[in-house]
């Protein structure tokens, strides 16, 4: 706990600094000509720190000094400032001890106080939305789709039933778009909205609206036709002027990037009237007054860059074979990792027995399950799209989706199914990589083997022994005495093994590196991945014997 | 590395990567006016122009792409004619009559200077961009430029090879990163210290130190990438190697440095600034080895908040200097990063 005199004697340790009053747990002091509080709360907290406040002036923009002002004195006469100088959770407060928290959050403020203009207009960057948000007139966030292509581009506005409002660049389809409800589209076009992104490729002197410079026509005329260099590409330049509008207001969206990261901030223009010319003659001639909104980019792809996902996934198609628990896992998985076209064949139905170790909940027993994977997945995010079939898939369906999709993923138990089409994709030279993968009966062994038919090694090869007679697959560890054990029988021809669940997710952390690799081009030759609960191997195409009945014949490496 | 994003950003900071809209504008309807207007004038001055034998074609900074900003924009765009340059053996008049068809919109304003023909725009009474329209004339396969102002003694057809310097130039510049950064370092070092110069000829001319730092250039990078601090401190060394110094009892009186065009006039850059005052040369020099000595002072230091103060004294406050990492400043080994 800091005693208030014991803040006092830290702080008169600065030579700038000079100690004016104390006040309950504040103690008022003067920097460089304005007067701070340090504000120690008497909370006996380890994790807590002291903050500081300046006392509030007009025409005191600065960064990290939040705009709201708060009475803290006991008359309430002067109303203060809270300087933000910290970023959340980055630092273990826990660690420091009280005279290190003071002389921290003290140095802090003097390195903030020493800016260059430079500088202060790089934090100021950096807290761009902040600003941006508490000068935003709409409580609820705009949500923006929009595309990867990072150029100029239309968008739409939408509003639904309860109000939300979504602006969607022209070439995403989102899967709820046409959705109703109780007979009325969920989401209705707002045509007398058009919206247009506009990536700003030079940041250089743009500044939030602050304490009392708000944003007005001159800011976004200096955006888009900056006199001294251009802060948006010359094709943008060249949209705006052919774009044209005809109504009296429109939503612009800009994009910069501030270290790294891609910030968006939205605004609606007001303009004069309606009449028909193009949107920058519009906002040259016509603007009449800006209103700030706030809004939150949602696309999937933002969503992606966001956490740090592979790019290589981003765009790929999936064809998934098999809805079942690892089906059910893996494509969970996959739709969150850059993959968001996937077709899933499927005839089954979920059982109760299936619940703890597939995706869906008890609310969709009976149900078929690549209509319970399509809803739980659609609703992940609305840009993932589903083709459900609720069939197993045949010779004809296979070769008609290979030219579809960029991926092949067989998440089914049965071997013959796997054996069947492994040798109709091989004599129909697909392609694509696809990707067979297995669980053992007791849940302790599962595999993966990646396979691209142009190479060394198939799906046949895991049966074929040295000298080219078929055998059970042959890297299966599990004793046929045991696989009976764990094999469960509900009615006449009817099975499942039991594996429990802790296999599936081991199963598809990995199966994601594998499609990782094949995406990144990393995948040199066929490669079969064994993995236990303590270890992932992988043995590359030592598998494959070359006596293949399927592919053993052919000289490939 | 040091300072590794600071100059990343400071680079950033510093250049212009392309036209802006109102100079792109300004400069096709300039280019558009010179077609269609400058074949008139000359014909009243009984000198037959084509209009589509008028060549017009990007020089200086904007074609090598190593344009820093400046307070005023500065472009320079080069028009090429036919023209008998014995017959008309007056370079001036010729740069006269370019001037006076362009001289008709109060936007602008035209005059002729040397060398070239310079179109000023005004904002509020203030310059805010000038284009140099340099005057080229071919004769006998040979180009010239119009050299002379408009009421000098000296004036001549110069031989010239503008597409030549050109051609060099982005040979050496284009697909070399690092170089192209160095010459805007070098060129922002030299707008810093020369900021207040009003002198003609004292400062050093933008393309020899353009020059000087392809002449001189020395890359440096890391496993971590480009090193643009050692780059940058090497090769401003080499260029002050490059100067012949003259001492009188200690004290330096001469400092030379000389640089010719590899192209028709082939002449020395530095030339007239030789001509004009030893002091100058001596200036430059002066101020080329404080540079240096600060950069030195970078490369060595350890602390990179130290670095960059060495750094600042060269570009001045546009360079940011990264923050001092106290003993005092406990959060040192404290830092985290939460997940969720």
């Amino acid at each position: 706990m800091a005693e208030i005199d014991d803040v006092v004697d830290i702080l008169n340790m600065y030579e700038e600094i000079t100690v004016t009053r104390t006040e309950e747990e504040i103690v008022f002091f003067s920097l460089y000509g304005k007067e701070y509080g340090c504000w120690y709360p008497y909370i006996e907290q380890d994790t807590s720190s002291p903050f500081i406040l300046v006392k509030n002036e007009k025409q005191y923009d600065y960064p990290h000094i939040l705009p709201t002002s708060i009475p803290i004195d006991q008359s309430k006469a002067d109303k203060y400032r809270y300087i933000c100088l910290y970023e959340t959770d980055n630092t273990i407060k826990f660690l420091q001890t009280t005279a290190e928290k003071v002389r921290d959050v003290i140095e802090r403020l003097i390195a903030l106080l020493s800016l260059s203009d430079i500088e202060k207009e790089r934090e100021f960057q950096k807290e761009f939305l902040f600003y941006w948000n508490y000068m935003a007139e709409n409580s609820t966030a705009v949500q923006l789709y929009i595309e990867q292509t990072e150029s100029f581009q239309r968008m739409n506005a939408y509003q639904n039933t309860t109000g939300k409002i979504r602006f969607v660049s022209n070439g995403i389809k989102l899967s709820d778009a046409d959705k109703k409800i109780d007979g009325k589209k969920s989401w209705n076009h707002l045509p007398q909205l058009p919206v247009f992104y506009i990536p700003i490729t030079d940041k250089r002197r743009i500044l939030p609206p602050t304490y009392d410079k708000d944003w007005t026509i001159e800011d976004i005329l200096k955006v888009i036709k900056g006199k001294e260099y251009p802060r948006i590409s010359h094709m943008s330049y060249l949209k705006l002027n052919q774009e044209r509008i005809k109504t009296d207001n429109v939503g612009l969206v800009f994009e910069m990037v501030i270290d790294e990261n891609h910030i968006n901030f939205a605004m609606i223009v007001k303009l004069k009237n309606a009449r028909n010319d193009t949107l920058l003659n519009k906002l040259e001639q016509d603007a009449v007054e800006i209103q700030i909104i706030k809004s939150k980019r949602v696309d999937y792809y933002h969503l992606c860059r966001q956490i740090g996902n592979d790019t290589s996934l981003l765009n790929k198609r999936l064809l998934l074979i098999g809805a079942g628990s690892l089906g059910s896992y893996a494509a969970k998985a996959l739709v969150k990792s850059g993959i968001k076209e996937i077709t899933i064949y499927d005839q089954d139905r979920l059982e109760d027995e299936n619940i703890f170790r597939h995706t869906s909940g008890i609310f969709w027993t009976g149900h078929k399950k690549v209509y319970t994977l399509e809803y739980e997945l659609e609703n992940i995010h609305p840009e993932i799209h589903v083709h459900a079939v609720p069939s197993n898939i045949d010779d004809d369906l296979i070769i008609k989706e290979i030219e579809k999709v960029d991926i092949i993923i067989f998440t089914v138990g049965s071997s013959d199914v796997q054996l069947h089409l492994n040798k109709l994709l091989k004599q129909s030279h697909c392609e694509k990589t696809v990707i067979y993968t297995w669980l053992e009966a007791g849940g302790t062994d599962s595999h993966i083997l990646a396979v691209d038919y142009e190479k060394r090694g198939c799906y046949q090869c895991l049966f074929t022994n040295e000298y080219g007679k078929l055998i059970n697959n042959k890297v299966n560890q599990i004793s046929d005495i045991a696989l009976d054990r764990y094999k469960i029988r509900n009615g006449c021809g009817a099975t499942r093994v039991a594996y429990g669940n802790a296999i599936l997710l081991r199963t598809v952390s990995v199966l994601l590196s594998t499609v990782q690799m094949v995406f990144d081009g990393n995948m040199s030759q066929n490669t079969l991945i064994n993995i236990t609960p303590t270890e992932v191997t992988n043995i590359g195409n030592q598998f494959a014997e070359g006596k293949c009945l399927c592919c053993g014949n052919e000289n490939l490496e | 590395m040091k300072l590794k994003k600071q100059f990343a950003d400071f680079y950033e900071e510093i250049k212009i990567q392309d036209e802006s809209e109102d100079l792109k504008s300004k400069r096709e309807i300039l280019e558009a006016d010179i077609r269609d207007k400058f074949p008139g004038e000359m014909k009243s001055h009984g000198i037959d122009l084509k209009k589509s034998d008028i060549e017009i074609f990007d020089q200086g900074s904007y074609k090598y792409h190593t344009t820093i900003k400046s307070k005023v924009i500065d472009r320079d765009v080069a028009v090429m004619i036919p023209l008998d340059t014995e017959a008309y053996s007056d370079p001036r008049k010729i740069k006269g009559y370019l001037r006076d068809a362009l001289n008709y919109v109060s936007a602008r304003e035209v005059n002729v200077k040397e060398p070239c023909v310079n179109v000023t725009y005004y904002e509020k009474g203030e310059e805010w961009m000038h284009i140099d329209l340099p005057l080229y004339a071919k004769h006998d396969d040979e180009v010239y430029l119009a050299r002379g102002r408009e009421f000098a003694d000296k004036y001549s057809w110069e031989r010239a090879d503008p597409k030549g310097l050109n051609d060099d130039l982005c040979g050496k510049i284009n697909g070399n990163q690092q170089l192209r950064r160095v010459i805007r370092y070098i060129k922002k070092w030299k707008n810093e210290k020369y900021a207040n110069s009003t002198l003609d000829h004292e400062i050093p001319p933008s393309i020899g130190l353009t020059y000087l730092a392809c002449d001189c250039f020395a890359s440096a990078s890391t496993d971590e990438g480009d090193d643009d601090l050692t780059a940058l401190q090497q090769t401003m060394a080499n260029i002050k190697n490059k100067f012949i110094l003259t001492y009188e009892s200690d004290t330096l009186i001469k400092a030379d440095i000389s640089r010719c065009l590899p192209v028709q006039p082939y002449s020395d850059v530095f030339q007239t600034m030789k001509d004009s005052s030893d002091s100058y040369g001596i200036t430059f020099y002066n101020r080329l080895s404080t540079a240096v000595q600060y950069l030195t002072d970078a490369v060595n230091v350890e602390s990179e908040h130290d670095a960059g103060v060495y750094v600042q004294k060269v570009f001045g406050a546009k360079f940011v200097v990264p923050p001092k990492q106290t003993s005092s400043s406990s959060t040192l080994n404290k830092k985290e990063h939460s997940f969720g």
